[in-house]
């Protein structure tokens, strides 16, 4: 009888690789080479006379930061790219098990004999802790982060090689991801770990929505959820090779959970200045990704429309078709929107500038976000393939080009042009609405900057939403115009097939939802 | 056991599936026929689930793949015209993990195994690695890997690519006895002379439509006009065979290929068919041989091209 635990206990994915990864010539000179390894940091550290430093339990786990993090990384890439790769994976696709399966056995079973190797360095690792002055407590704060970083680094490289164009580019992401490691990761890893524990070892603490509670737990639970909300498109890819990363339930589920994770923890930050911006930035640029995962290119559109003329409607269901993004773009604005204001009002407090002091700043970003996601459709069903990449560059000269040119003014000296130029990206725009340099010894008007930064977020929405409208509508004659369109069959005077009978659609003149569709439009 | 109806597939600005309906089944080997490019292979994606389809019905074994894929999936097998493998696996591997991922109990996976690899000959591979297997063993593994869950409905694109002759009988054995057994197949090849010895019914593709489907009688009679008598006499009596003939209302004219023997276009069934040899033989032609010419799927693919080329 299946158990929840089946996932693990009889998933045939992870049984796979628990054959094809734990062979005994693959496990024997891997586990003596990782012993030797550890065996010779213990010898060399006794030798010296420094055992009891904390050098050598730095140095094991870094190589089980290598081996866990980076090595079993690299298996998860391989392995899921070259399923995608040969195909197989559409063998698992088309079997009833089912997609968070698949997902759960390639996420565990890949790095199997990584976990194995980890697990031959942990007894050198409690007796370096022993030993030395980490102590378990110390050790713990290492090995927990250690873990943390595993396995978000492990789901981040299950989503992008299941996201790849060229499944193999995993690997190419993999050497990415170890050079961030090596030369950003480190302080990211000490610094989580300062934060589990401080240096008496102690657990710290930290207020979620006026609640002391330790930050371990807090810490864990914040990456399970990111972890949750990271596999959820890697399972959408196993069922489907072009489905879309998220629904438009599940991208609004996760901007609300993360926005309540952070006005979580900066529900304390009372009056603290700049909350609200830096909430803002964040969650733009989430909400950003997010209407881009949402957002159809043509194809999808036009199957769309194929799809609403059959059921007897002119326009895809805004809510349930993945054929369109307005409505999902529209509530991500919303809870940007929300948030923001939450925080602008609760917990960072209105300044001396009274009600405007966030309100254009935070609807600069908000029309930001709607005008990424209507461009971003508009150009795909514009230009088709060349879309993306035309909507890129317009990002590249209505976001950059203007901070190069103010730097160049300002550097000539023409500081009130210089910071309206700059004030049009919303890069920089957004922080200069809110007069945050209005006590500086510059030469600018705040009320310019203000209008030129809110001006082209309203201009390009309503641009762009005027575009996206007139596109589809151009589309949807030209489906229903094709749908109507009745050409003769080459068969149809072989066979003798009568018309009406061979194109049921002809059958049904008036109520055919083809024809009604087509008369309509005309 | 495989119902599709009005079903479309889009690629961007290419239609591949255009309002396309087929029906197999139970017990069933249909013949999926059509040049490159005619979407075969989408079709069959399509009905596997592998690719969205723009609008349409899919049914397996009485299941709607769309509300209900998972159990779907369960009644049906795929297998591809180049099959992947996981090579770092032997062979009782990579069909215990299919066996498991059907949902075979342990217990009975053993004995699957051997059953599926008795069928598809290939019982001393059990222990060798995957890797080492040479591409027609691979492709009669990947058989007994399509037929270890023991499906209902089987969907074989080329099958038999890469096969050596020994795999190909097998492969024919394994059909005959599917068909027997009641299993639906939808079979794709480029073998259509093969596929005249076990297809039951026929369903012919060009650009994403489906020309013509039905039994293999009925395509012919649509296709080939119900087919041509060859019939041989003994001794110069054409003209009688000529006029006999030209009496019968099914008989579309007679052609002589030979000294003594003739083509007659034929629209009539078998009962009408006997009629005409009765009235031969009544009439005192001397009749060495009759029989009624059936074309094979060759040629009924190459009528229907022509014709779409015309």
């Amino acid at each position: 009888m299946a158990s929840r635990f089946d996932i693990v206990l009889d998933n045939p994915i992870l049984t796979k690789h628990a054959r094809s990864r734990l062979r005994r010539n693959r496990v024997i000179p891997w586990s003596i080479v990782v012993v030797t390894l550890c065996a010779i940091v213990c010898w060399s550290y006794y030798q010296i006379n420094q055992l009891s430093g904390t050098t050598p339990l730095t140095l094991i786990i870094m190589l089980q930061v290598v081996t866990l993090v980076f090595a079993g990384a690299g298996e998860i890439g391989s392995a899921v790219g070259g399923a995608r790769e040969s195909g197989i994976l559409d063998f698992h696709r088309v079997s009833p098990v089912p997609p968070h399966w698949l997902a759960v056995g390639f996420v565990l079973g890949a790095p199997l004999l990584q976990y194995w190797l980890t697990l031959l360095t942990v007894p050198f690792a409690v007796f370096l802790a022993a030993v030395g002055p980490a102590g378990w407590q110390g050790l713990l704060a290492f090995e927990f982060p250690l873990l943390l970083a595993a396995g978000l680094v492990h789901t981040l490289t299950l989503l992008g090689a299941m996201i790849s164009k060229k499944p193999k580019a995993g690997n190419r992401g993999l050497i990415g991801l170890v050079v961030f490691g090596l030369f950003l990761g480190q302080g990211l890893f000490f610094g989580v770990q300062y934060m589990l524990f401080d240096l008496s070892g102690r657990m710290a603490r930290i207020d979620f929505f006026g609640l002391s509670v330790p930050w371990m737990p807090l810490v864990v639970a914040y990456e399970l959820i990111l972890i949750g909300f990271l596999f959820v498109p890697s399972v959408r890819r196993m069922r489907s090779d072009r489905a879309h990363l998220y629904t438009k339930r599940q991208a609004m589920a996760f901007l609300t959970t993360l926005m309540f994770l952070v006005l979580g923890v900066t529900w304390g930050l009372q009056d603290v200045d700049g909350v609200v911006l830096v909430l803002l930035y964040v969650m733009m640029f989430i909400a950003m990704l997010l209407a881009a995962t949402l957002t159809p290119d043509r194809s999808e559109y036009i199957k769309g429309v194929r799809r609403a003329l059959r059921m007897g409607r002119r326009r895809p269901n805004p809510w349930s078709d993945s054929g369109v993004n307005r409505l999902g773009v529209v509530v991500l604005c919303g809870i940007v929107l929300i948030g923001t204001t939450i925080a602008w009002e609760v917990i960072e407090g209105r300044g001396e500038d009274g009600a405007a002091a966030y309100s254009q700043t935070i609807a600069i970003g908000v029309l930001t976000i709607a005008y990424v996601g209507l461009g971003l459709q508009a150009a795909q069903l514009f230009m088709r393939k060349y879309g993306q990449t035309v909507f890129i560059l317009f990002l590249f000269f209505a976001w950059l080009v203007p901070l190069v040119i103010g730097a160049g003014l300002g550097g000539a000296g023409y500081q009130n042009a210089a910071f309206t130029i700059i004030a049009v990206s919303p890069i920089a725009g957004v922080l200069l609405s809110t007069g945050i340099l209005r006590d500086a010894p510059l030469e600018m008007s705040i009320q310019t900057v203000r209008i030129a930064s809110l001006l082209p977020a309203v201009g390009f929405t309503f641009l762009f939403q005027f575009l996206l409208e007139m596109v589809q509508r151009r589309i949807d004659r030209a489906v229903r115009g094709t749908s109507a369109r009745r050409s003769p069959d080459p068969f149809d005077d072989v066979f003798g097939v009568p018309d009406k009978e061979h194109d049921p659609e002809l059958a049904d003149p008036i109520d055919g939802p083809m024809a009604s569709a087509s008369k309509g439009n005309a | 056991m495989i119902h599709v109806k009005d079903l479309r597939v889009d690629y961007d600005t290419v239609c591949a599936v255009h309002d396309l309906s087929l029906e197999v089944g139970p017990g069933e080997v249909c013949g999926l026929i059509g040049p490159n490019g005619a979407g075969k292979t989408t079709t069959m994606r399509a009905i596997l689930g592998l690719i969205e389809p723009t609008y349409g019905e899919i049914n397996l074994a009485g299941v709607d793949m769309r509300e209900r894929p998972r159990d779907a999936c369960r009644a049906v097998a795929f297998m591809p015209d180049f099959p992947p493998m996981y090579d770092d696996l032997k062979v009782w591997e990579f069909l215990d993990l299919f066996a498991s991922s059907y949902g075979i109990p342990r217990h009975d996976r053993n004995a699957m195994i051997d059953r599926s690899l008795d069928l598809v000959s290939l019982p001393e591979k059990k222990n060798e690695m995957v890797a080492t297997l040479s591409r027609g063993m691979r492709q009669r593994v990947m058989l007994a890997k399509t037929l270890i869950s023991d499906p209902k409905v089987l969907l074989l694109d080329e099958p038999a690519s890469g096969v050596d002759p020994r795999g190909r009988i097998d492969l024919k054995n394994v059909l005959k006895r599917l068909s027997a057994e009641g299993k639906t197949v939808l079979i794709s090849s480029h073998i259509l002379a093969e596929m005249t010895e076990f297809c039951t019914s026929v369903a012919i593709m060009e650009r994403g439509r489906m020309v013509v489907s039905g039994t293999v009688d009925e395509v012919r009679n649509r296709v080939m006009g119900g087919g041509m008598l060859v019939i041989e006499v003994i001794g110069g009596q054409a003209d009688d065979l000529r006029r006999i003939v030209a009496a019968d209302p099914a008989a579309s004219g007679v052609e002589q290929t030979g000294a003594s023997s003739f083509e007659v276009p034929y629209q009539g069934d078998a009962e009408q068919a006997a009629g005409l040899l009765a009235a031969l033989v009544g009439a005192g032609v001397r009749v060495a041989s009759f029989s009624r010419r059936k074309e094979g799927l060759e040629e009924l693919f190459l009528k229907v091209g022509a014709k779409e080329l015309s």
